[in-house]
């Protein structure tokens, strides 16, 4: 089930929020879990037995490594840890690297929160979990279950047993939901048509303003997109009490891509640096094994994100722009006006965002080159018509991707406005894709 | 309860009752089996089995379902229009908007009507075949249509003759079909070029059926600038209709009782059948019709000039076509259809 379709909104939300409401206390754990079970199984039933063998193997792991520790036995503690990394990344590959099996939806988020609760528990940040349901809600926990925030078990251990619900959030998380609702459904699939269009332009309307108004439409409509499922995430959480980390914070504001990923996809960037950077000795053993490191981080998010040689590519290419940065770049930058960061981080993002949008490495390149002329066309009369049946959109999307419309997101009455006209588009929904099914 | 906290009691309680109040409305609402402003089934509650389930097609066509029998659909589509037309959009759901309320939508052919008409010059001989292309809208209509597209449609004389008269009423602002006036034109022209006199529009009736006629492009977007008028001329001809070998009960060529509903268009020969038989009172041979929606409000100008005329949809007439005509003792065969018309950018 996704969160932008009428069959959750008009459905399992309500029949989800009167039995959670209804249930004392101590049982909402085991509602949570439930319900995010019937959740994942309504679009994937068969895959369900895989959630519950993470969630079953990575408890256990929970309860031998506390076992270990009381005994002071710190190679089986090792072991243990190895063991769970290892499991939780074959996984994680054979699903979505062999391609001999459809991709589990999700799997690259809750395997990805499983292994930080091990982590986590070795190194003695988190407490273990002993009750089963409590740590099956935490795994399976339906708002954040399909796309996101990755949430680190430290940073809701407390809440998933001690957690209240009050007015303040349940109110504040409705209104971040139909926020979010509305960043899916009215900005990113609509933005998403335009670069659907621009795709499918013939060779002979193709043009340089063309390929640049499509690199804008699918980045907008990524982030619109994946931060509006963040949006939802949050607020369904908030509402029932969970308080996660923020995921996005206006990435494309950014002056440069060191900036841009602090901004953007905030919870995996965190992840990758806690649990792989770091441990790998960060920036305190010099230069040159920082470099190796920020390589090998952004190696890794590039795969996280799919297989195929252009995630690899796309990570990279952050990787050495970061890398840039680090040595000179943000040097030059300081120097220059605020607007030449924000044109270098905005153009050094389109074209990471055109290579992870397109299907090969080598239709990106090629979309990239269109950009740059490699048609021969500024204009043409298919741009004219794009331009003219998308520009206020356009424009609407970049300027509340910048932050424009803070303000107004406060209002209850514009988040009913937004959650009515919300539903009136999924009513008459025809392109409503979720992005997230290879990641 | 401090007053902040009572406010924002009671905004959490309307949204979580309007939530309840979708799922209500939609268990009280009947399921519709068909959506005449679509044109087409909609979907309907889908069974549940197991297996269904476990393969995952239960979720999708229950979400189908819940999306096609959504109550007050039609409203929520037209509230989305509006706000698509708000945002400056000249197409919305692959209908383009107009000047003057006009619309228009790409064409695709209902059959392979180049292969069929191949067929009939094989069976018939070259001579007894003609056709029709009906030109699509926005050729005609060139300066209704909205800045930066074109259409484009098979240049003949049908064509010229609906041009020479394109200040008259001869398409439908919210219909894909022509008027039928505009049907009269094509007739026109053709009957010309197969050296008949065709009847003159000064001598028939004409009557306004209906002057707030909505037609499939209004179905899909559920947003208009202005209805239609359905206007009716009256060949003047009786007539009796057999449909589909007289498996339905609809007989003659005009089916008042639909003039009140969404479908009007189906005043003529009731809409789509498969195989309709005329005869008149007039001498003449035998014409077999091969035809799309196009040829409906057509067809009556048609009975001037032959005793028998066989009406066939390929779509829906499920023996081979050549063959029964043949056993027909058919003199002559038109096709009239639109073909398939994509947009064009300037």
């Amino acid at each position: 089930m996704v969160f932008s379709s009428l069959i959750f909104i008009c459905r399992f939300l309500p029949a989800f929020t009167l039995i959670y409401l209804l249930t004392p206390n101590r049982y909402r754990n085991l509602v949570l879990f439930v319900g995010s079970l019937i959740f994942y199984a309504w679009g994937e039933p068969v895959y369900i037995g895989l959630m519950l063998f993470s969630t079953v193997l990575d408890y256990g792991n929970g309860r031998i490594l506390e076992y270990a520790r009381d005994k002071g036995n710190r190679g089986l503690a090792r072991a243990v840890l190895i063991e769970s990394v290892l499991v939780n990344l074959s996984l994680l590959g054979v699903f979505k690297y062999t391609g001999f099996l459809p991709l589990p939806i999700g799997i690259s988020f809750y395997t990805f929160q499983t292994m930080s609760y091990t982590i986590d528990v070795y190194r003695g940040e988190a407490p273990v979990q002993k009750d089963i349901i409590a740590f099956g809600a935490y795994v399976s926990m339906f708002p954040q279950l399909i796309a996101g925030p990755i949430v680190k078990y430290k940073d809701v251990a407390v809440e998933l047993n001690h957690r209240e619900l009050s007015w303040d959030d349940a109110y504040a998380g409705i209104g971040r939901f139909c926020i979010g609702l509305g960043k899916k459904v009215l900005l990113a699939n609509q933005i998403g048509l335009l670069w659907e269009q621009a795709q499918a332009m013939p060779a002979g309307q193709m043009s340089v303003i063309a390929a640049w108004m499509g690199s804008i439409a699918y980045a907008l409509q990524l982030y619109f997109d994946f931060s509006g499922y963040s949006d939802m995430a949050i607020g369904m959480a908030q509402v029932m009490g969970f308080h996660l980390r923020e995921n996005f914070d206006y990435p494309y504001r950014s002056r440069s891509i060191t900036e841009f990923w602090r901004r953007w996809h905030i919870s995996l960037g965190q992840w990758f640096r806690e649990y792989v950077y770091i441990p790998l000795g960060g920036n305190r053993r010099g230069l040159a094994i920082q470099i190796r490191n920020i390589l090998i981080v952004w190696a890794l998010t590039g795969i996280w994100h799919g297989k195929g040689s252009q995630f690899l590519l796309w990570g990279l290419y952050f990787g050495v722009l970061l890398i840039l940065e680090k040595c000179i770049l943000l040097k030059w930058l300081e120097k220059l006006p605020g607007i030449a960061g924000h044109i270098y981080a905005t153009v050094t993002v389109l074209i990471g965002m055109t290579i992870f949008a397109r299907n090969s490495l080598q239709e990106g390149l090629y979309w990239i080159g269109m950009m740059f002329g490699l048609t021969g066309r500024v204009f043409s009369g298919m741009t004219g018509w794009l331009l003219s049946n998308y520009g206020i959109l356009l424009l609407a999307g970049i300027l509340g991707a910048v932050g424009c419309g803070r303000r107004l997101a406060k209002y209850p009455m514009v988040w009913a406005a937004v959650f009515f006209l919300s539903m009136a588009y999924l009513v008459d929904a025809s392109y409503n894709p979720f992005l997230y099914f290879r990641f | 309860m401090k007053r902040e906290n009572q406010k924002k009691a009671i905004f959490c309680g309307v949204f979580f009752v309007v939530l309840c109040g979708f799922w209500l409305a939609d268990v009280l609402c009947k399921d519709r089996i068909y959506s005449d402003w679509e044109k087409r089934m909609l979907a309907q509650r889908p069974e549940f089995t197991v297996s269904s389930l476990m393969e995952g097609t239960y979720g999708t066509s229950y979400e189908e379902w819940l999306t096609d029998q959504f109550p007050g659909r039609d409203r929520w589509v037209s509230v989305k229009t509006r706000c698509e037309i708000l945002l400056g959009k000249k197409e919305i759901q692959g209908i383009y908007l107009g000047k003057e309320g006009y619309l228009f939508a790409e064409s695709t052919q209902t059959a392979d009507w180049d292969k069929l008409e191949q067929q009939m010059q094989e069976r018939f001989g070259k001579e007894a075949v003609s056709r029709i292309h009906a030109p699509h809208a926005g050729t005609v209509l060139q300066e209704y249509l909205p800045q930066g597209i074109r259409f484009f449609s098979a240049e003949d004389d049908v064509l010229k003759n609906l041009e020479a008269h394109k200040n008259e009423y001869i398409y439908f602002k919210t219909d894909h079909h022509w008027t039928m006036l505009g049907a009269y034109y094509a007739y026109e022209a053709w009957a010309r070029q197969r050296g008949m006199k065709p009847l003159e529009l000064e001598l028939m009736d004409r009557v306004v059926l209906r002057e707030d006629f909505l037609g499939t492009h209004y179905g899909k977007i559920h947003y208009t600038a202005g209805e239609d008028q359905m206007e009716f001329y009256d060949p003047g001809i009786s007539c009796s209709a057999v449909y589909d070998l007289g498996t339905s009960t609809v007989s003659g060529l005009y089916q008042p009782q639909h003039l009140d509903g969404e479908d009007a268009y189906r005043y003529f020969l009731d809409g789509n059948h498969g195989l309709v038989q005329i005869t008149t009172e007039q001498t003449g041979g035998h014409l077999a019709v091969l035809k799309d929606s196009f040829a409906n409000n057509l067809v009556p100008f048609l009975t001037a000039h032959y005793g028998k005329i066989t009406v066939i949809d390929p779509r829906y007439f499920r023996m081979d076509i050549g063959e029964w005509l043949s056993e027909q003792d058919v003199t002559e065969v038109l096709i009239v259809a639109q073909d398939t018309t994509k947009v064009t950018y300037e």
